[in-house]
């Protein structure tokens, strides 16, 4: 909801940036509930700049600590892919889950679960177990740089959760994850 | 000459059938006379492939007066046992309109002639007779060229278990003319599947092999895959995430049809999957995935003893029994690609038995013992195959974009799997279906949703 909300004030943003634009850098104000109030010359006036826009975002945005956490993840990358029927960490996972490491070195109060994912390609039970092999292979590396492993819990999802849908080339390498997620 | 077999139902296993009624059976075949002829009997071979389908006549049945009968028993037993063995591909039926006589006179043996003008080469009479508080259904089977009778069957039943009495005749009708096992009197239990693909429903269902009887076994609040029933049918072993935000890892569960009951199978360290009773039912069989390694396992039921069969880092899953339960056959990568393995049913002397090209999995041994099912990937296509147990004579039956988890039916002649199969919009359409052995007679199960994992039940009766 709150993402929501930021998305939302965000586009507001943008939009007013466009207005201003298309009203040849025009001032525009708005009243006290925020609307436009050019025809309102009674209100309170504002004048909007960048800089009001970020404020007002910046302002309204209450994230809980578990959802800043949430976000940092996925600034850091929430997830690696893997080719086909493979579980190996290539160079450009290991970039994303050092990444991963330093999010948890920085964060020791946090675990993490591992979902691995597979593409439709395979049979249920087959899918279930290379998804496993998947999420250990991740949980393995992060283990090996030094954390607890304690803190990360493996779930294998085979092809039964496909993080897009489509049935071509591009959403099968989607599909081919592992996911980490914070454990609440 | 006539032979008498009397075959009655024990308590249990009347008490786990289809929930709602209770069945007693009186349950009386016999066998005709045809024995003593030379002639070659009437015997269709489904062996055979594209076997042309027999005509066959199916007269209504004649019935009591006094019997309440709000839902015309003497067209829809018949009815039913016509779908029966229509739906195997092997008979079909002829136009009632033309038959010449009416059932009523078909208490005595039918005017052969009169049949024959239609081409019929089986006819199938009855009647259905008042006793007490049950019907008691006759049925006999005629050879219309042989002018011989090949089978009478007595059963006594409530009136509302009218479609069991149905497929247990279908049963017999089709094992006298095909030699081989029926498989009319049993039960498919399946994923029920619908919503989008990222956030998909999966329950379990189970219905009749017919469609009928279809109910629900989980909310579907759990994603479940891949239901298994016990030799005895009264239990169904499945797969399901229950629980998995609470801390439960996905797991093994069963299922008891009599009471509703669902148990996890046990706390184990990894994820328990891929699991199967053994012909017993005694035993499970199953994978345990952790550390990126999965191997076979086999748990006694009894004492909860778990035993490892398979060691390594490969991926060994998807374990199934020979029939006499001696051998376990799997599927596995560690030569690299995946490939069908057969090992002794203690983990020792393990044989690979696939060498073509693709991926093999979900291996699954006929009841019979002579073929193994399994799913196969090749060319960017999926397959239902066969083999011989020693890897010989393999060949394919069915194909789609997705084709997976053969099944059998009792008999070890009929298969049911499920197909996915891409719609104009993108969607997928995703059924059971059901095909023999030939790979001929394949067709669509009716299911309320989106069908996939079928698993089809022993027969009712043994």
């Amino acid at each position: 909801m709150v993402r929501l909300i930021k998305y939302f004030l965000i586009f507001m943003g943008f939009s007013i940036l466009i207005s201003c634009a298309e009203k040849n850098k025009d001032n525009l104000l708005l009243d006290a509930e925020g609307g436009n109030s050019e025809n309102n010359e009674q209100s309170a006036e504002i004048e909007v700049t960048d800089n009001e826009v970020q404020a007002i975002e910046m302002e309204e945005i209450e994230l809980t600590i578990e959802e800043k956490l949430a976000s940092e993840l996925i600034d850091v990358g929430d997830r690696v892919f893997f080719e086909y029927d493979e579980s190996t960490i290539s160079a450009e996972n290991s970039e994303t889950l050092n990444k991963q490491y330093q999010f948890l070195l920085k964060n020791p109060n946090i675990s993490i679960t591992i979902t691995g994912h597979c593409d439709e390609r395979g049979t249920r039970e087959y899918n279930l177990a290379l998804g496993e092999r998947r999420a250990s292979a991740v949980k393995n590396y992060i283990v090996s740089l030094g954390i607890e492993p304690s803190r990360i819990t493996v779930i294998s999802y085979g092809k039964e959760k496909p993080t897009v849908e489509g049935h071509n080339d591009w959403a099968w390498a989607q599909n081919r994850a592992a996911i980490t997620y914070i454990n609440n | 000459m006539i032979y008498f077999t009397r075959l009655k139902l024990n308590k249990n296993t009347i008490k786990y059938f289809i929930f709602n009624f209770i069945i007693v059976f009186l349950f009386t075949i016999f066998s005709s006379n045809y024995s003593h002829s030379n002639e070659a009997p009437l015997q269709i071979d489904i062996m055979g492939g594209r076997v042309q389908a027999m005509p066959i006549a199916i007269s209504y049945f004649s019935i009591d007066k006094e019997i309440n009968n709000n839902s015309n028993l003497e067209k829809e037993i018949p009815d039913l046992i016509a779908k029966n063995l229509i739906n195997s591909g092997l008979f079909k039926l002829l136009d009632r309109n033309a038959y010449m006589q009416k059932p009523a006179q078909l208490i005595n043996p039918p005017k052969f002639r009169d049949w024959r003008i239609i081409d019929a080469q089986i006819l199938i009479s009855g009647s259905i007779k008042n006793e007490e508080n049950k019907i008691k259904v006759s049925v006999q089977l005629w050879d219309i060229y042989g002018e011989k009778r090949m089978l009478g069957i007595s059963l006594s039943s409530k009136i509302k278990s009218w479609r069991r009495v149905s497929h247990i005749i279908s049963d017999k009708i089709y094992e006298r003319l095909t030699g081989e096992e029926g498989y009319f009197d049993t039960r498919i239990v399946y994923v029920s599947e619908s919503g989008n693909q990222k956030n998909r429903i999966k329950r379990l269902a189970i219905m009749d092999q017919d469609g009928d009887n279809h109910k629900y076994l989980t909310n579907g609040k759990s994603l479940v895959l891949t239901p298994r029933f016990s030799p005895n049918q009264q239990k169904i072993t499945f797969f399901s995430y229950n629980g998995v935000n609470s801390g439960l890892k996905p797991s093994v569960y069963i299922y008891d049809l009599n009471t509703g009951n669902i148990e996890i199978l046990g706390e184990f360290e990894g994820m328990s999957f891929a699991p199967r009773f053994s012909p017993n039912g005694n035993n499970l069989i199953m994978s345990l995935a952790k550390n990126g390694a999965t191997n076979i396992y086999i748990m006694n039921l009894i004492n909860k003893n778990l035993i490892q069969l398979t060691k390594g880092r490969s991926i060994d899953t998807s374990p199934s029994f020979s029939p006499d339960g001696k051998y376990i056959v799997f599927n596995s990568d560690r030569s690299g690609g995946q490939h069908l393995y057969i090992m002794n049913r203690d983990g020792k002397n393990v044989k690979r038995i696939s060498f073509g090209r693709g991926s093999y999995a979900t291996p699954v041994w006929s009841p019979r013992g002579d073929y193994i099912a399994f799913t196969k990937f090749t060319r960017g296509r999926f397959f239902i195959g066969l083999m011989h147990p020693n890897g010989d004579s393999e060949r394919l039956i069915a194909e789609g974009y997705l084709t997976e988890g053969p099944t059998w039916a009792p008999g070890g002649r009929v298969l049911s799997f499920f197909r996915q199969t891409p719609l104009e919009d993108g969607n997928m359409k995703t059924k059971l279906y059901v095909i023999d052995i030939t790979g001929n007679r394949e067709r669509e199960l009716n299911t309320p949703e989106d069908g996939s994992d079928p698993a089809w039940s022993p027969k009712n009766i043994k």
